[in-house]
C-alpha cells in the first residue's frame, strides 16, 4: 500500500511522546511540519496542486518493487553515466547563494576544493554555499530571517510560529511554477516522491523544493549473523516470540544483552499503535497516548526491561555507544533511523560473517495485524527567496532540477564524488572516494536537495537484498499519519511545556520509577492543557481538506 | 612534632591517589580511545582503555584537508587578539571606575552593572551585528563581547585595592592617568590580569556560537564550531557516500576523542605558565580588610 504522510504534523505532536519511545520510532532524518496559515498541507485538497510525479526509468534498478514507496535497488553505479540535463543550468554568471545544514564535517573551502570548483563548472554559477551544523540550524534560520538577507535558497527545516505568513513575507510563491504539470519543465523535480512535496505546502502553495526520504523511516537494526548463530528466526511471529528470542540473546554473565535500549516504539507497534494520532472516517481525532493499547505498550516495555533484555546502562547512553555495543555483539540490536544503515558495513567490514537486517515489530498475537510507523518523506524544503527578475527565479529553479538529478547520471556522479582521478577513482562501474575526496564530498549540497531516495551498497548485493526487502516488507504494514497536511499552531506555538511533562513522565515509567497507572492522569493532563485544542485543530483541518 | 602517623600517611595517600586516578583514567581512556582502531572500538564495545596498536589515523582524518588546522589559526588569532584587546579595554574601564571623581563615573558604573542583569538576546545581537557591517567578519566574534562586565567589577575592585599613596605621589612626579595605569597600576596587578586574561582566552577559545550566528564562510569558523561538526554528527559516511574499498574511515568515537584531545590541548598548554597567578588572582576581593 501507498502511504502518504507527513512527518511535520506528526513530529509538531509526538514531541510530547518523546523521550524513549514514540518519537525513538518516528523522529527519523530531519522533521519538519507543513500546514498552512490554518489548515492547509497535504491530503486530498492538494490532489490538484501537488507536482505531477513523472518517475526516471532511464536507469533501471537491480531491485524493483510495485509499490512505488519502496526505493529502487542497484548492486552497481549504472554503466555508463550518462547526462539527464541540457548542460549548465545557470546563464547570468550570478552567483547562486545557498543557505542550508549538514550532518557532516565542515568541508574544505572552495579555493582547495575540487569537487566544488567542479560543481560550480557543471551548473554554470559558483554555488555559495552557507551551512551549519544541523544541529545547530534553528538559530542561524531565526537569526537569517530577522536579519532580512535572505540567501536565494533557503533550507526550511522544521515548523516554526505563523509559518505560513513568514513564508509569504519572505519567499517566493512557487506554485505556478511546480504544480501540477508545472514541474514538467523541471523533470528532475518531477521524479521526486509526491509525499516529499507534502512538507513544502502551505495555505495551499507550494514554497519550496523538498529533500526526499525513504518513508521507512525508523529501523530495529538487527545482527542478522548473531541471531542465526542462536538459530532464532529473523522475524518473530508474536510478542510472545519476540520476549523468548530477547531471552535466549540475553546472557547477563557473558555481558550480551538482546537490546541497547528499551524497544518502547516496537512496543507501541506490537499493540497495534503507528503516529501520534489516529482518526476514524468521520474525521473523529484520538490521540494514541488516550488509548488503553499505550498503557500496555508502557506494561510491555517495563516487562522487557525488568526481564534484564536490554542493557542496564542502554537508557541512559548515545546513539554512538549503542552501535558500538551492536558491532561488538554486545547487544544484537540498534533502534535508529534508516539512513544510518550504510555506516554499519563500514563497521562491519572487520567482522567475520557480519550481516545486518531490519526486524519488523511482530503482532501482538502470531497471525495478528502488524502495524508500523512511516518515515518523515522528507527531510527539509529549499525555498527561494523573493526575486525581483522572474528569470532568475527560472534560473534558481533549473539550478535545483539539476541538483535533483537521479541516480545513474553524470550529475550525481559530479554532486556526490566530484572529479575522477582527484577526488574519486572507479572500480569497476562504481565510484569510489580518494581520500581528498572523502573530505571534499562533505560538501552539503544535498541537504539543498537531492534525487528521490536509492539502495545502492557497492559490491555487497547482500546488503542491497536486506534493505530492499525490508522496505518491501514493512511498507506494507505501514499506517499512514492522519495529520499529514495539517497545521495546528497550538501544537507549534504552545505545547512545549505539556509535551515536556508527558515525555518526561513516559521516561520515568519506563524507567521503571513510576508505575504505568501515572501514564493515564499524565495523558489526561496533557490532554486538558493543549492536547484537546490540538485535537480540534486537526479536526477542524481535516473537514476542510475531506469535506 | 611527633612522627607522622603511617596508616594515616597510607590513608592520604590512598585518598589523593583515588583522586587522581578519577581525574587521570578517564583521560587516559580518552586519549587510548582517540588513538583505537575499529577493530580496538568494536572489540571493547566503544571506549578503549588501554591501546594496543596505536594508530593515528584519527587525527589524520581530522587534520587532513587542512580545515582543522586553518581553524585552529583562526581560533589562536581570536583568542590571541581578542583576549588583547579585552584585557586593554577591560582594563582601562575598571581604572576609570576606581578613579573618585572621574566624569560620570557612577552612571558609567550603573550601565556596566546593568548589562550582569539583561542579556540582549540572541537577534538583536544579530541585528547590531548585522548593522555595524561585521557579518562574516572575524571582528564580531572579539567587539560584541569585548567588555565583560564581572571582569570589569573584579579588575576595578583590585585596582582600588592599590595604595591611593602610590598613584598620588606618582601625580605629584608629573604621571598623567595613562602613565599612572600604564607604570604603577597595571604593573602591581599581574595577578588580575593573569586571571581575567585567562578568563577572557577561555571564552574565545571555546566560543562557537557567536561564530555559528556571524560568519558565513566556513573557511573563517574557528575550531570549536569546525569540531562541532564532527561532534554532533552521529552518523558518519557510510559506503553509499564514499564507495566500497576507500580508504576506510576511522571509527566514529575515536575520531570523536581525537576532536576532544585536539581542543583541550592548546589551553591545557597555556594554563601553567597563568597558575601561580591563578589561585592568588581567584583571591582577589575576597577578604576585604
Amino acid at each position: 500500500m501507498s502511504v502518504s504522510l507527513s512527518r511535520r504534523s506528526f513530529l509538531g505532536v509526538s514531541g510530547a511522546l518523546g523521550a524513549m519511545g514514540l518519537v525513538a520510532a518516528c523522529s527519523s532524518p530531519g522533521g519538519s511540519t507543513p500546514g498552512g496559515g490554518s489548515t492547509t498541507g497535504g491530503g486530498g485538497a492538494t490532489a490538484g496542486l501537488l507536482p505531477t510525479y513523472q518517475a526516471f526509468e532511464g536507469f533501471p534498478p537491480d531491485l524493483g518493487s510495485s509499490n512505488p514507496d519502496v526505493s529502487p535497488g542497484y548492486f552497481s553505479y549504472p554503466a555508463p553515466p550518462t547526462a539527464v540535463t541540457g548542460g549548465a543550468p545557470a546563464t547570468s554568471g550570478q552567483a547562486i547563494r545557498a543557505l542550508t545544514f549538514t550532518y557532516d564535517p565542515v568541508a574544505p573551502e572552495m579555493g582547495s576544493n575540487a569537487l566544488w570548483q567542479n560543481l560550480n563548472e557543471a551548473l554554470g554559477a559558483e554555488l555559495d554555499l552557507e551551512y551549519t551544523p544541523s544541529a545547530d540550524y534553528s538559530a542561524r534560520f531565526a537569526t537569517t530571517i530577522a536579519g532580512n538577507d535572505l540567501p536565494d535558497l533557503v533550507a526550511v527545516q522544521g515548523q516554526h510560529q505563523q509559518m505560513p505568513a513568514m513564508l509569504a513575507a519572505k519567499f517566493t510563491d512557487l506554485t505556478e511554477h511546480l504544480s501540477g504539470d508545472a514541474v514538467l519543465d523541471y523533470p528532475n523535480l518531477a521524479a521526486l516522491p509526491t509525499p516529499s512535496w507534502l512538507g513544502s505546502v502551505y495555505d495551499g502553495k507550494i514554497w519550496g523544493v523538498p529533500v526526499p526520504r525513504s518513508l521507512i523511516g525508523t529501523v530495529l537494526y538487527t545482527r542478522a549473523d548473531i541471531l542465526e548463530e542462536h538459530g532464532l528466526s529473523l522475524q518473530p511471529e508474536s510478542l510472545e516470540e519476540f520476549i523468548e528470542m530477547a531471552k535466549a540473546l540475553t546472557d547477563e554473565r557473558a555481558g550480551r544483552w538482546a537490546f541497547g535500549q528499551t524497544p518502547f516504539s516496537q512496543m507501541l507497534e506490537v499493540n497495534g499503535i503507528a503516529n501520534a494520532w489516529s482518526v476514524d472516517d468521520s474525521g473523529v481525532f484520538t490521540h494514541n497516548g488516550t488509548r488503553p493499547e499505550y498503557e500496555q505498550a508502557l506494561a510491555d516495555a517495563v516487562a522487557l526491561a525488568e526481564a534484564g533484555v536490554v542493557h542496564p546502562d542502554g537508557n541512559a547512553a548515545q546513539n554512538t555507544q549503542r552501535n558500538e555495543w551492536m558491532m561488538a555483539g554486545i547487544t544484537a540490536f540498534q533502534i535508529g533511523g534508516y539512513a544510518g544503515w550504510p555506516k554499519f558495513y563500514i563497521q562491519g567490514a572487520s567482522i567475520d560473517g557480519f550481516r545486518l537486517t531490519g526486524m519488523l515489530s511482530p503482532a501482538r498475537e502470531a497471525g495478528g495485524t502488524m502495524v508500523r510507523t512511516a518515515g518523515n518523506p522528507s527531510s527539509h524544503f529549499s525555498a527561494i527567496a523573493k526575486q525581483d527578475d522572474p528569470e532568475r527565479l527560472l534560473e534558481i529553479l533549473r539550478v535545483l532540477d539539476w541538483l535533483a538529478a537521479p541516480f545513474g547520471s553524470s550529475e550525481y556522479i559530479t554532486r556526490r564524488f566530484g572529479v575522477e582521478g582527484e577526488t574519486y577513482n572507479l572500480d569497476g562501474p562504481d565510484p569510489v572516494l580518494t581520500s581528498a575526496g572523502v573530505n571534499q564530498a562533505t560538501l552539503p549540497v544535498r541537504y539543498i536537495t537531492e534525487n528521490s531516495p536509492v539502495i545502492w551498497e557497492s559490491q555487497n548485493e547482500q546488503a542491497v537484498h536486506d534493505q530492499f526487502d525490508h522496505q518491501e516488507t514493512g511498507l506494507q504494514y505501514t499506517i499512514p499519519n492522519p495529520t499529514v497536511g495539517l497545521y495546528s499552531e497550538t501544537a507549534v506555538s504552545n505545547a512545549a511545556s505539556a509535551q515536556q511533562a508527558l515525555s518526561a513522565t513516559q521516561g520515568e515509567i519506563l524507567l521503571g520509577n513510576q508505575p504505568v497507572t501515572d501514564w493515564g492522569p499524565a495523558v489526561e493532563a496533557y490532554m486538558s492543557a493543549v492536547g484537546t485544542t490540538i485535537k480540534a485543530e486537526y479536526e477542524e483541518a481535516w473537514a476542510e481538506l475531506n469535506g | 612534632m611527633g612522627k607522622p602517623n603511617r596508616v594515616l600517611m597510607a590513608l592520604r595517600g590512598l585518598i589523593l591517589g583515588l583522586g587522581c586516578a578519577a581525574v587521570i583514567l578517564p583521560f587516559v581512556a580518552v586519549v587510548s580511545t582517540s588513538l583505537a582502531t575499529q577493530q580496538e572500538v568494536t572489540a571493547n564495545g566503544g571506549f578503549v582503555f588501554w591501546v594496543r596498536e596505536p594508530t593515528l589515523a584519527s587525527y589524520q582524518a581530522i587534520l587532513s584537508g587542512g580545515v582543522v588546522t586553518r581553524a585552529l589559526a583562526v581560533s589562536i588569532l581570536i583568542t590571541a587578539v581578542g583576549s588583547l584587546l579585552s584585557l586593554v579595554c577591560t582594563a582601562a574601564l575598571a581604572y576609570a571606575l576606581s578613579r573618585p571623581g572621574s566624569l560620570g563615573s557612577r552612571p558609567i558604573l550603573l550601565a556596566v552593572l546593568f548589562t550582569m542583569l539583561f542579556s540582549p538576546g540572541m537577534i538583536p545581537m544579530y541585528l547590531v551585528v548585522k548593522q555595524l557591517g561585521l557579518l562574516d567578519n572575524l571582528l564580531a566574534l572579539v567587539l560584541p563581547v569585548l567588555i565583560n562586565a564581572f571582569n570589569v567589577i573584579v579588575m576595578r575592585e583590585f585596582f582600588l585595592d592599590i595604595p591611593a599613596e602610590l598613584t598620588e605621589s606618582a601625580r605629584i612626579d608629573g604621571a598623567n592617568d595613562l602613565t599612572i595605569l600604564a607604570r604603577i597600576v597595571l604593573p602591581l596587578s599581574k595577578a588580575v590580569i593573569a586571571v581575567i586574561g585567562l578568563f577572557y582566552a577561555v571564552g574565545y577559545w571555546n566560543a562557537f556560537f557567536s561564530a555559528l550566528l556571524y560568519i558565513s564562510s566556513p573557511e573563517k569558523w574557528p575550531l570549536q564550531l569546525v569540531l562541532r561538526t564532527y561532534v554532533v554528527n552521529e552518523t558518519p559516511m557510510g559506503v553509499d557516500d564514499v564507495g566500497s574499498g576507500s580508504d576506510s574511515l576511522p571509527p566514529q568515537l575515536s575520531i570523536q576523542m581525537a576532536i576532544l584531545v585536539i581542543s583541550i590541548v592548546p589551553i591545557l598548554l597555556v594554563y601553567p605558565f597563568l597558575q601561580k597567578h591563578f589561585t592568588k588572582g581567584l583571591m582577589i576581593g575576597a577578604v576585604k580588610g
